[in-house]
């Protein structure tokens, strides 16, 4: 055989192993969402057993009918059973489960559309949304993280920390603030975990939330990483004895002047003695 | 009683019960504010309780805690912001200036760039009279430990220890010689090392916190799995599949327990509260 013919041959052979390659590719590609697909509707059925062990049966029809109607809406389905489970280990009577049940599909609902225009949603960015607005963050601010976000970038961490963040008395935009710095300057999961945990170190050596979350975005943006952050000053302490932060008692006697104390007098504008 | 004179006495209270209007208005607001908030609480009670089911309850609930919240006069931090009020009242007895002082006070800290504002305000009653206390401080970070400040104050006069009422100007420089803190708390979860998909999480409480004690989450169907006794803490280690996930604790006779320093809080609905982590994949 000549070198052309070799060639030809192997060009043959490659272009039939491409094929056939792209073939199975593209039955795997409408494959395995099939198969995760079936993985998730039995990890819901095995649940929906359990559930059916410990919920009274027309309680255990309402939880199907919930279950179905959410599927059909393609929301997740396994938080709902896994709702009811929580309230039967908790002792809570069937028909405020199945209330709450139904209130967790409505949120589902609403997180779902939310995150519906970033194409790679998956479940559990639905249910981490879902979480999130029920933890208080507003859904503009979701859909603005939403729109910033890049298609490997893992939505429910992000909107997780975004609740965190608020729940440490950041202000919204700062904390959006802090999450786009953060995407600035290389987006890992590793580091968005430690966004908050920055912010409540600063916020325990008596930074202002919001300036203890400006100064974890200024640090990331630098390029110094949120552990690095520094806060901005607290109010300088008043008096000698007085530990930073440590709230000056109101009930104390007026104390005698005294040469060399820092700076204020006493506890109160005013406050007799110095 | 002497401190009800005393308030009486204020400016704002002799406005009031000179002018009829005033009292009208303020009477007004705050009879408009209580119905805020009673009624945003009234409101979002009956709703909890069933009510309204055609209402979502993720677009009332916090409508109406920020109504009520409204209505109420707080001292909260802002984000941005501490205000607070306060109303002392001490009796003095050293042979000098005896009396009741009694002093209601107002102060607020403020963020504005870099810099804390520090203002405070208080209006006093002493055995020798009313007077007005205020004080102003800047600070700004200039350096790791160091923070530089200006205050002005205006003191009133002292009638315990003879000091005149003046006004003074303090400038300088703080520095935190040393950087000692508390010992950290427990964390009550600790994300270990990736296994496959998940990751292998460590949930740790403090030892004195119960004789026993178990985890129970969706990742246990919510059945209480033991946690391990370790030195001065109980300890579960568990691999969590990628997901987002809610788990709280479960001591000894069976309590529902979550610590405040529990990661993602949330309400479970039922009026208890769960933790709640994000395990991405790999990561």
């Amino acid at each position: 055989m000549t070198m052309n013919g070799l060639h030809t041959l192997v060009g043959v052979r490659m272009r039939k192993t491409v094929i056939a390659l792209g073939v199975l590719a593209s039955m795997g590609g409408g494959t395995i969402p099939a198969l995760v697909e079936r993985a998730f509707a039995a990890q819901v059925n095995s649940n929906l057993a359990r559930a059916k062990a410990v919920l009274p049966p027309d309680a255990m029809r309402e939880l199907e009918r919930a279950v179905d109607a959410a599927r059909s809406r393609g929301l997740p389905t396994e938080p709902l059973v896994d709702k009811a489970l929580e309230g039967a280990a908790k002792g809570v009577p069937a028909e405020r489960i199945l209330a709450v049940v139904r209130q967790l599909a409505d949120e589902l609902g609403r997180a779902h559309e939310l995150v519906a225009g970033s194409g790679s949603a998956t479940p559990a960015d639905v249910t981490a949304v879902a979480d999130a607005i029920r933890r208080g963050v507003p859904e503009g601010a979701v859909r603005l993280l939403r729109d910033g976000s890049a298609a490997d970038e893992p939505i429910a961490l992000a909107v997780h920390t975004l609740a965190d963040l608020l729940d440490r008395g950041v202000p919204v935009d700062v904390a959006l603030d802090v999450l786009g710095a953060w995407r600035s300057h290389g987006a890992r999961p590793d580091q968005l975990r430690e966004l908050p945990a920055a912010v409540e170190r600063l916020i325990r050596e008596g930074v202002l939330p919001a300036q203890a979350a400006a100064a974890v975005a200024s640090s990331v943006r630098a390029g110094h990483g949120p552990g690095a952050a520094r806060g901005p000053a607290k109010p300088a302490a008043r008096g000698a004895g007085r530990g930073a932060g440590r709230k000056d008692s109101p009930a104390s006697p007026p104390e005698p002047p005294h040469p060399g104390r820092g700076p204020g007098r006493g506890n109160k504008p005013g406050k007799p003695g110095a | 009683m002497a401190w009800m004179e005393w308030l009486a006495g204020l400016p704002p209270s002799l406005l009031l019960q000179q002018s009829g209007t005033a009292y009208l208005l303020v009477n007004a607001a705050h009879i408009v504010f209580l119905g805020v908030l009673v009624g945003s609480i009234v409101s979002l009670d009956l709703r909890l309780l069933g009510a309204g089911r055609s209402l979502p309850l993720n677009l009332v609930g916090p409508f109406l805690s920020r109504m009520a919240a409204g209505g109420l006069a707080l001292a909260r931090p802002l984000g941005r912001a501490w205000v607070e009020t306060s109303l002392d009242i001490y009796d003095a007895t050293n042979g000098a200036a005896d009396g009741l002082y009694t002093a209601l006070g107002t102060s607020g800290r403020f963020a504005v760039g870099r810099a804390d504002l520090s203002l405070g305000a208080a209006y006093w009653r002493t055995p020798a009279g009313n007077e007005l206390g205020l004080d102003a401080t800047v600070a700004t970070q200039i350096a790791d430990r160091l923070v530089a400040y200006a205050r002005v104050e205006r003191a009133p006069t002292d009638p315990l220890y003879g000091t005149p009422r003046d006004l003074t100007a303090s400038f300088g420089v703080s520095w935190r010689v040393t950087k000692k803190r508390l010992a950290r708390a427990i964390p009550v979860v600790e994300l270990a090392e990736p296994i496959g998909r998940g990751r292998k999480v460590r949930f740790q409480l403090a030892g004195g916190v119960a004789d026993r004690a178990a985890v129970a989450g969706s990742f246990t169907d919510w059945k209480p799995r033991p946690m391990q006794r370790a030195q001065d803490r109980w300890v579960l280690e568990v691999v969590l599949e990628p997901g987002i996930h809610h788990f709280g604790f479960v001591l000894d006779d069976g309590r529902w327990f979550v610590p405040d320093d529990a990661p993602g809080i949330v309400d479970d609905g039922w009026g208890q509260r769960n933790a709640s982590l994000v395990i991405v994949e790999g990561r």
